[in-house]
């Protein structure tokens, strides 16, 4: 380091670098945003994603209410008054369809969330520092990835019980070991680069380096990898309520609500029919966006 | 013999009762049976009743017409039943599919007929001395297990002492406790039996029949191999068996029973069950053509069998019911009025509508209920009333509402059945959290943490029960096993143990009254229903017996082409 | 290459025991317990603890891990204290079903799923290629006890084309087994066909990419030894990839559909097994999961090796 008071020429072009730098990252950014808005997958997804995420949030206001009983009317057909039909307690399904979405809403980014951030954690480390760290961070992900994913999730929700903040963290957990494989190659294929090793003979903390170094570099893999991962987080919720190791009544989740009216299929299809196309249509709408975003991303 | 003398006394005082009013023709039969009169017996006694009708006709039989086509005999059923949780075994079943399998192998000293009435089976006879702690049961001749050993008193000793024996494991052991023990089982003759009671009890014969599933007599020698070696003296022999997948079972050539005209049972050749998990998956087979019959068929899902034209649905009252019992050591359940405020929120009609299409019975949080146990007394009915619900609610301090937890099993109507009554409880002012658990869930745990015996307030299942006695003995007794509500009633222990104990009908109809009106207005647990029963199968199909999915009596079932 | 192969056998071990003890632990912390499961809930709490006693499911943790692991590497694997049937055979007779329903399953998905992938990576970008793209995509994401319990009512109970369940009636010829392995096979089949799809057309694009395979066109080589001899070649390494890594699911994840198809397979097995604390079943059921998952993975490993000599082999 020069001494205070003391203009340093590398620093200033340093600078100067760094300024440029961030103009064509900005420039690089804008260009970004305009090729994904041009993408007609990826704007038709995130369509579908608003449209869930408001009715989410707002539908209770303007639909009938997703609890109200009807014990006289149940399993009705779609009429006037109830456009998507009545389930096995006499509640209207659009009411109950719509606010579906607010439960997997919750669960799944929150879940993806949580497994991009401990995923990411670890996949750093296990990248970054390779040899024995990584070896043994790695032969504990594959045990992790040995166990079926049904059997730990079920044991971990048995041992907890059912609530929202649990199966977030199941389905983060579930998710971190598949994350942190693909963080860390990507991380891998960046430490041989320049600037790591620039920063590394700067002599600067080797988190910093994770942090400020590489982490920037790594951010689309991570996005990407992120919406597949939304994609199976709404699955996977879905399908742990199915199993009745998710959500508990009277809530009107989607995999829920199929789980529950299967019974029913049969003799009254649109209490199945309807929940299962909204979360189908929900899971197209995220892989849309990650489609979208891959292709751009790699041209 | 005295127990004759007394069997012949007890009779005349029953014709009395009929004829002074006090009972019904329906209730002396029943009861007739619990004290081992003959059916010869009973029907003289109707005739001193100046009974000029029969007794009512079999559910079955009159949903399958009166007249039945003629019998057809040889051929193979299939029917579809939930697979047995575990390895078979007599001692240790619990469960419906256990229980149906065992059930066509083993037999019981009694049956039920399809009237919840006592119908014998192994013992061709029974009666207690006057007192009624000492019963003497008459054991049929004649008849081998299928493995071609005699059957004998000592086979029934060792299979009711197997039972209460701690080591065995048995759940019959808590529904005897206290009323019969160990060494109380002793072989007069090799075919008459004679139980030593602790106390007097009345309805003991319903502890020995096939109610108490777990009493089936078993070879003396048994070894608890059950599944690979099943020797019974029933009609049917095991062939063969894949876990929680099918069964297969051919007719015991050597079967004692016959029919009126003297023909071998069973008509059947064969037998086989589909071991399906899933309800719907278990509709969708009996709806393909792919079995015959299917002992149960839920409500739940069962829209689409019931409206099917090839399928013919049988449907019976059991006794089975949905416990909601109330916690009474737990907040807010402690003060009564909390939980006559549930029972007042209650549209009784309504849950009946929603969870079984209107076809159960109602109960009004008693267990003598005439309509599914005859000659109970009438119990005033609780209708919807939210302004006493609300007016119970403050007198006891909840003025302005109270919140509760309610935990249930993820089980068929289950969770249904919480939503109505959470949904019900609002406007009273009561807020209801759904606590749903695993199955096994609410059923894990030691008796001071397992949830169906713990919880604040909890839906419990229960198959049918013969009499209201057993399903007092069994949940509203401090002594119970069962106990979810934890209810300590000195007034109800008393008179029940008095009830019990009386061998005299005008006084069990009295101290009955007493203990329903304590239980109607205690109300420890709700009572909203007594779940009716299906049973489907296709239309040529005929003669299946037995009151309820646990007694699928096929032994004089047949099919025609 | 052989050197490491063995490494990778080797390395499965220490994996092996972990996924032993971690499922060891995991059934323990599960409510409820052994004696509580076979005795169901009518029994008394002295009842269940005498039967607890006499099985050793009161013994601490560590002793019963060992005790276990001693006769399960000895080849004792020991009865099902919930079936009553010997472990060894219950085991592979229900991972035997799995196999067989993922192997057809496999069978029919593979070279299916290839070919629409290719050939909508050669289109790439064409209507055809879009078309294929949004329908693989919707089928994948559909999930399989909708899509199951659709085909169910449609084939079975509607149209009566196919049977309800996955099993032939006993005695019936080993061939009848296919036919009755259509239903379930094709939730399955549509969950897959999709993934796999995605990841050849992914291989093809990239692969077309490449400056070599310009070169080959520039040349004239025509136009199917261009396909055949570089670009499917190729585009199968992300492919077989993907392929190894779902074998293990097809197998230990088919819960839903054996549960909807009542398929005697090994995933319902281990969930029942999980549910009854029956350990020694359920050990043997993770174990032998495991095991296929790693293996396919290594097998999917050296397929990629022989494909693209490129890629080394990595721990």
């Amino acid at each position: 380091m020069a001494p205070a008071g003391v203009v340093d020429d590398s620093r200033t072009q340093e600078m100067q670098a760094d300024v440029a730098a961030a103009l064509e990252q900005r420039r690089q950014r804008r260009y970004l945003v305009r090729a994904l808005l041009r993408s007609p997958t990826f704007v038709i997804g995130v369509l579908i994603v608003l449209f869930w995420v408001f009715m989410g949030i707002f539908s209770t206001a303007f639909t009938q209410s997703p609890l109200a009983q009807h014990p006289f009317a149940i399993l009705q057909s779609p009429s006037a008054a109830h456009w998507f039909g009545t389930d096995d307690l006499g509640r209207d399904v659009l009411a109950r369809t719509m606010a579906g979405a607010r439960t997997v809403l919750i669960i799944a980014p929150l879940a993806t969330l949580l497994a991009l951030l401990w995923g990411g954690i670890i996949g750093l480390i296990a990248g970054f520092y390779r040899g024995i760290t990584d070896d043994i961070i790695m032969r504990l992900v594959d045990v992790l990835l040995a166990l079926p994913v049904i059997i730990t999730s079920i044991l971990i929700l048995s041992l907890f019980g059912k609530s929202l903040a649990i199966v977030i963290v199941v389905i983060g957990a579930l998710f971190t070991p598949v994350v942190s494989r693909t963080i860390r190659s990507a991380v891998i294929g960046e430490r041989e680069r320049e600037y790591v090793m620039a920063a590394r003979l700067r002599g600067e903390r080797s988190a910093f380096v994770m942090a400020r170094e590489i982490l920037p570099n790594i951010t689309q893999p991570i996005i990407v990898e992120g919406t597949v991962r939304l994609g199976y987080a709404v699955f996977t919720a879905a399908t742990l309520s199915f199993l009745g190791f998710g959500l508990g009544p009277p809530s009107p989740d989607w995999g829920l609500t199929i789980a529950t009216e299967r019974v029913d299929l049969q003799s009254a299809p649109w209490t199945v029919l309807f929940p299962a196309f909204a979360l189908a249509s929900l899971v197209v709408g995220v892989n849309l966006i990650t489609d979208g975003l891959s292709s751009v991303f790699s041209k | 013999m005295a127990d004759e003398k007394f069997a012949r006394e007890y009779g005349h005082h029953l014709v009395e009762e009929v004829l002074n009013g006090h009972m019904t023709r329906r209730q002396l039969l029943v009861r007739a049976s619990v004290f081992g009169l003959s059916a010869t017996a009973i029907a003289q006694l109707l005739a001193a009743c100046g009974s000029s009708t029969s007794s009512s006709s079999s559910p079955s039989a009159a949903a399958s017409g009166s007249a039945l086509p003629a019998v057809v005999t040889g051929g193979t059923m299939k029917a579809v039943i939930p697979p047995p949780l575990k390895a078979l075994d007599p001692v240790t079943i619990y469960d419906q599919g256990g229980i149906v399998l065992v059930y066509q192998i083993a037999e019981y000293l009694i049956d039920l007929t399809n009237q919840n009435a006592l119908k014998p089976k192994l013992a061709v006879s029974w009666a207690p001395n006057a007192k009624g702690d000492v019963w003497t049961f008459k054991l049929r001749q004649g008849v081998t297990f299928n493995d071609g050993s005699p059957f004998e008193a000592a086979d029934v000793v060792a299979s009711i002492e197997r039972v209460i024996n701690p080591k065995s494991g048995s759940g019959a052991l808590a529904a005897l406790a206290g009323i019969l023990s160990p060494g109380g089982t002793k072989a007069i003759d090799t075919h008459t039996v004679q139980f030593n009671l602790d106390k007097p009890f009345a309805d003991f014969p319903y502890l020995v029949s096939a109610s108490s599933y777990n009493t089936a007599i078993l070879p003396r020698n048994y070894a608890g191999n059950f599944q690979k070696k099943a020797v019974g003296t029933g009609p049917w022999m095991l062939k063969s068996f894949v876990t929680n997948q099918h069964a297969t079972l051919v007719k015991n050539p050597t079967y004692w029973g016959k029919d009126t005209q003297g023909r071998q049972l069973p008509y059947l050749d064969q037998l086989e069950f589909a071991l399906v998990t899933d309800t719907s998956a278990a509709n969708l087979q009996l709806q393909s053509g792919a079995v015959d019959v299917q002992p149960q068929t839920v409500f739940q899902g069962g829209a689409s069998v019931l409206s099917d034209a090839s399928l013919r649905v049988d449907v019976y009252p059991s006794t089975g019911i949905r416990e909601l019992a109330f916690n009474v050591n737990k907040t807010p359940w402690q003060d009564k009025r909390v939980r006559q405020a549930v029972a007042y929120s209650l549209d009784r009609k309504a849950i009946n509508q929603a969870l079984y299409g209107g076809r159960s019975n109602l109960g009004y949080d008693t267990f003598w209920e005439p309509t599914v146990f005859p000659g109970s007394p009438t119990p005033p009915a609780r209708a919807q009333d939210y302004t006493k619900a609300k007016q119970l609610l403050s007198d006891a301090g909840h003025a302005s509402g109270v919140d509760v937890t309610l935990t249930v099993a993820n089980y068929l109507e289950n969770p249904a059945f919480a939503q109505l009554i959470q949904a019900q409880c609002k406007p009273a002012g009561i807020n209801v959290k759904i606590n749903e658990i695993s199955y096994n869930a609410i059923y894990a745990g030691t008796n001071t943490t397992t949830p169906w015996l713990n919880a604040p307030s909890v839906i419990v299942e229960w198959g049918s029960r013969p009499t209201p006695g057993v399903y007092a003995q069994a949940m509203l007794l401090p002594t119970s096993a069962w106990s979810s509500s934890h209810w300590n009633d000195k007034d109800f222990v008393t008179t029940f143990n008095q009830y019990e104990s009386t061998t005299d009908e005008a006084t069990r109809t009295t101290l009955a009254s007493k203990l329903s009106s304590i239980q109607q207005d205690e109300t420890p647990i709700v009572v909203a229903f007594y779940i009716s029963q299906l049973r489907t199968q296709k239309k040529n199909v005929y003669n299946i017996q037995g009151p309820g999915s646990f007694y699928f009596d096929v032994s004089q079932a047949y099919m025609t082409k | 290459m052989a050197r490491l192969i063995g490494r990778r056998l080797l390395l499965m071990v220490p994996t092996l025991i972990l996924v032993s003890i971690l499922v060891f632990a995991l059934a323990e912390v599960l409510p409820g317990n052994l004696g509580r499961s076979i005795l169901g809930p009518y029994a008394t709490q002295q009842q269940v603890d005498i039967l607890n006693h006499h099985l050793g499911a009161d013994k601490p943790l560590y002793e019963r891990y060992a005790v276990w692991a001693g006769h399960f590497v000895t080849g004792h694997w020991g009865a099902s204290l919930q079936l009553g049937t010997p472990v060894f055979s219950t085991v592979m007779r229900a991972l035997g079903n799995s196999l067989l329903l993922a192997g057809f399953a496999l069978v029919i998905i593979v070279p299916t799923s290839i070919l629409v992938g290719v050939y909508a990576g050669l289109r790439r970008d064409s209507l055809l290629d879009r078309a294929i793209t949004i329908s693989t995509l919707s089928m994948t994401v559909i999930p399989e006890f909708v899509s199951g319990v659709i085909l169910i009512v449609v084939f079975a109970v509607t149209l009566h084309w196919l049977p309800v369940s996955a099993m032939p009636p006993q005695g019936a010829p080993f061939v009848d087994r296919f036919y009755y392995l259509i239903l379930p096979a094709i939730p399955l089949m549509l969950l897959e066909l999709g993934y796999i799809a995605r990841m050849a057309r992914v291989g093809t694009v990239q692969v077309l990419a490449m400056p070599y395979i310009r070169t080959a066109v520039l040349k004239g080589l025509p136009r199917h030894r261009v396909i055949f001899g570089h670009v499917l070649r190729n585009a199968l390494v992300p492919t077989v990839t993907v392929i190894g890594s779902q074998v293990g699911w097809l197998i230990g994840g088919l819960v839903v559909v054996e549960f909807l198809f009542v398929y005697p397979g090994i995933g319902n097995m281990m969930i029942n097994a999980a549910q009854f604390h029956d350990v020694p079943l359920l050990e043997a059921c993770v174990l032998v999961v495991a095991v296929l998952y790693m293996l396919s993975n290594l097998i999917a490993d050296i397929v990629v090796a022989l494909l693209n000599p490129r890629i080394r082999m990595g721990g």
